[in-house]
């Protein structure tokens, strides 16, 4: 039996006072892969803004445990540090700030929080070469700033290929596959597979069952109006892209 | 000789019949027209220190600050100081020739008050140069193509002392900066009014950083005037750092004067400082023009900075740039006026115009004020003003991969301003502004880094 990695317990989150998530049970143990399937509007970003702890939501019930420890007490650089990793939906431009300083602060944040010491510039340059070529990304980075003119495709790759250079214990991908060609799913996909471990585990939120063809779940959620009212096999997703969403909706 | 003004915003006119015979005499009547013409608009009411209801300054009111005495240098203190000794510059590995005002007067510590650089520009002593061999193109230039009518300036030519004279004759290309130091230092409350002249003939180039510094924590004021006089073809690129203490106030007037094909740069950096007001003025009078001004400030705690711009087209054909950022902390005020004026015959031209502001508390004030005042048809002219607080989104993206909020926001804002630095071509200059910029916004520089002075 493998180790509890996240548990979460009847969670109750809202923002601007509208209840969105209505007691969420979740536990992901280390080395699974979970899909958190579900409509528009169910929750799905929400949760995962709830984990990372994103400024605007409030919890009001229950908790959140990341190996044993309170998340939710937790500012969001330390749940970083812990080793949580998000996979934005809309990954951020920061004009004016170089991906090579952004990364340099990333990585000597997470150096220093195992007590390394910080990496030599050559040392960090080879690093960073090693896992662009792991995620097959091929944008020149040097000079760029944070997804600054990158393409929708490019942003997601720089997501995995940040998570590639974090090394996270848990990663959650939100909607990673959105607006995405064949082509970088295929890319994208490869990289997160790439990175599976018997130690790593993944949360992959997304609306379709398509991204799973290529990252295989474990289990799969179905989330509807704040709660997961469905947990099976990778067979549900299947069976949700058959059947669609109106057959959950019937049901509950 | 030291004298005393008292409750100068009253005084300063009985203070200016006291001392006129001596300062005259000490400045050669250079400036003895504009002085007496100074003089009597502010006696007739003509002229008034700037407060608060008049339009350009109804964000600074400078008056309010003008209550006090100062003490005024008639002439220039015997003091044998070295600028090394006195003023550790904060811009290392920077090559650059050197020159000091002290208090408003040259300060020639290696005993001379004219030099060349190799390069071929002559530099040094703006009252010495007239006495010495450059009276005809002083004549040609001093106090033109600026508006006298502007209080600050005529509040400064009334007490006119020394200032900086740089001429870059025809065709000279120098790749070597010119460092000009403004320095206050004084034990005594002074206020300070010096004149400076930068004329680049045709063809030439050259590159230009003002620093503008204080040594003891006095308060003071720093009423200063810089023309430069760009002429044909010529390429000039000026960088002033403003970094005086909390307790002063600074007040400037920049009037750039611009003839065909010339571009002139400048860059406005404002680190520290208790009021400062800007006045840059560009008078673009040619064809195929370029002028970028940008403008950098930080403040915080009660501080003040007012930038008050002007871009005036007065020719076809030409294009001007313009980037103004602020970042307001605690308590503190910024401004921003930026008139963008095309005449009727200024067709083509191409202006640009942007201002940026973050405010980092609720206490934090920003006023910004674009004007764009345009008589010719066949234009192309933008304009852009923000007032915000931090990216919120940016600042969770950069805390989601484990970067402390504080580093994070430090990187935001350092990226915010770099913006302005970008540009700056002396490498040296640029990287000691990106330097200083970062530890301003760290909390690391009171003032200045060598400085004994705590803020």
């Amino acid at each position: 039996m493998s180790n509890k990695m996240l548990e979460i317990k009847n969670l109750h989150a809202e923002i601007n006072g509208k209840e969105i998530l209505k007691g969420i049970d979740l536990t992901v143990n280390e080395g699974e892969v979970h899909a958190i399937m579900g409509p528009n509007g169910s929750g799905k970003s929400t949760l995962a803004a709830v984990i990372t702890g994103k400024p605007g939501y409030e919890v009001t019930k229950g908790e959140i445990l990341f190996y044993g420890k309170n998340l939710l007490e937790m500012p969001p650089e330390e749940r970083a540090l812990a080793g949580i990793f998000l996979s934005f939906q809309y990954p951020v431009e920061i004009p004016g700030v170089t991906m090579m300083n952004f990364l340099k602060a990333a990585v000597n944040a997470k150096r220093k929080y195992e007590g390394k010491e910080e990496m030599s510039a050559a040392e960090f340059l080879r690093f960073i070469r090693e896992k662009q070529k792991l995620v097959e990304m091929d944008t020149n980075l040097t000079n760029r700033a944070v997804n600054e003119g990158f393409s929708g495709g490019e942003k997601k790759k720089n997501e995995i290929f940040q998570m590639a250079v974090l090394e996270p214990k848990l990663a959650i991908l939100d909607e990673t596959d959105s607006g995405l060609d064949i082509d970088a799913l295929r890319v994208v996909a490869n990289g997160v597979n790439k990175l599976r471990s018997p130690e790593r585990s993944f949360i992959v939120i997304t609306h379709y069952q398509r991204l799973l063809d290529y990252i295989v779940p474990d289990i799969v959620h179905i989330l509807y109006k704040g709660k997961i009212v469905k947990t099976a096999g990778k067979e549900l997703a299947l069976e949700l892209e058959e059947k669609g969403y109106g057959w959950i909706k019937e049901q509950f | 000789m030291k004298k005393k003004v008292e409750k100068f915003e009253k005084g300063f006119l009985t203070f200016f019949n006291d001392i006129k015979n001596e300062l005259q005499q000490t400045t050669h009547h250079l400036y003895d027209d504009v002085a007496n013409e100074a003089a009597s608009a502010f006696e007739t009411g003509k002229l008034q220190l700037p407060h608060k209801k008049m339009e350009d300054y109804k964000y600074s009111d400078l008056k309010k600050h003008l209550k006090s005495d100062f003490v005024f240098y008639t002439a220039p203190e015997k003091a044998k100081v070295y600028p090394k000794d006195l003023f550790v510059c904060d811009v290392p590995d920077l090559d650059a020739e050197t020159v000091m005002l002290i208090n408003g007067w040259f300060h020639d510590y290696d005993g001379k008050k004219l030099k060349t650089t190799d390069e071929g520009i002559v530099y040094g002593s703006l009252l010495y140069a007239y006495e010495n061999g450059y009276k005809e193109i002083i004549d040609a230039y001093l106090n033109k193509h600026l508006n006298t009518g502007s209080p600050l300036v005529a509040l400064n030519n009334m007490f006119a002392q020394d200032g900086f004279f740089v001429y870059v004759p025809d065709n000279v290309v120098a790749q070597t900066p010119i460092q000009l130091i403004n320095l206050v230092s004084a034990l005594e409350e002074v206020f300070v009014s010096p004149h400076s002249l930068i004329v680049a003939g045709k063809n030439s180039q050259a590159k230009f950083l003002l620093c503008e510094h204080s040594i003891f924590p006095k308060y003071f004021l720093n009423n200063s005037v810089m023309q430069i006089i760009a002429l044909e073809n010529s390429h000039i690129e000026y960088v002033r750092l403003q970094n005086a203490h909390n307790e002063s106030y600074q007040f400037t007037s920049t009037y750039i004067h611009q003839t065909d094909n010339s571009s002139v740069k400048t860059n406005t950096i404002t680190l520290h400082g208790g009021v400062v007001r800007n006045n840059i003025v560009a008078s673009i009078d040619g064809k195929g023009c370029y002028n970028e001004m940008y403008g950098l400030f930080l403040v915080d705690k009660g501080q003040h900075v007012d930038n008050w711009t002007l871009i005036d087209h007065k020719q076809a054909e030409s294009s001007s740039k313009e980037l103004f950022k602020g970042i307001i902390d605690d308590y503190a005020t910024g401004a921003f006026a930026g008139k963008i004026l095309v005449r009727k015959d200024s067709q083509h031209t191409d202006a640009e115009q942007t201002n940026k502001n973050i405010l980092l508390t609720s206490d934090a004030k920003m006023y910004t004020k674009p004007q764009l005042e345009i008589y010719a048809d066949d234009v192309v002219c933008s304009h852009g003003a923000t007032v915000g607080q931090m990216n919120e989104d940016e600042l969770f993206y950069m805390r989601q991969r484990g970067i402390s909020q504080k580093t994070a926001r430090l990187m935001l804002l350092n990226a915010f301003a770099y913006d302005v630095i970008k540009d700056i071509s002396v490498e040296p200059v640029k990287n000691a502004v990106i330097n200083l910029v970062e530890k301003r916004l760290s909390g690391d520089l009171t003032r200045c880094d060598k400085c004994e002075i705590k803020c």
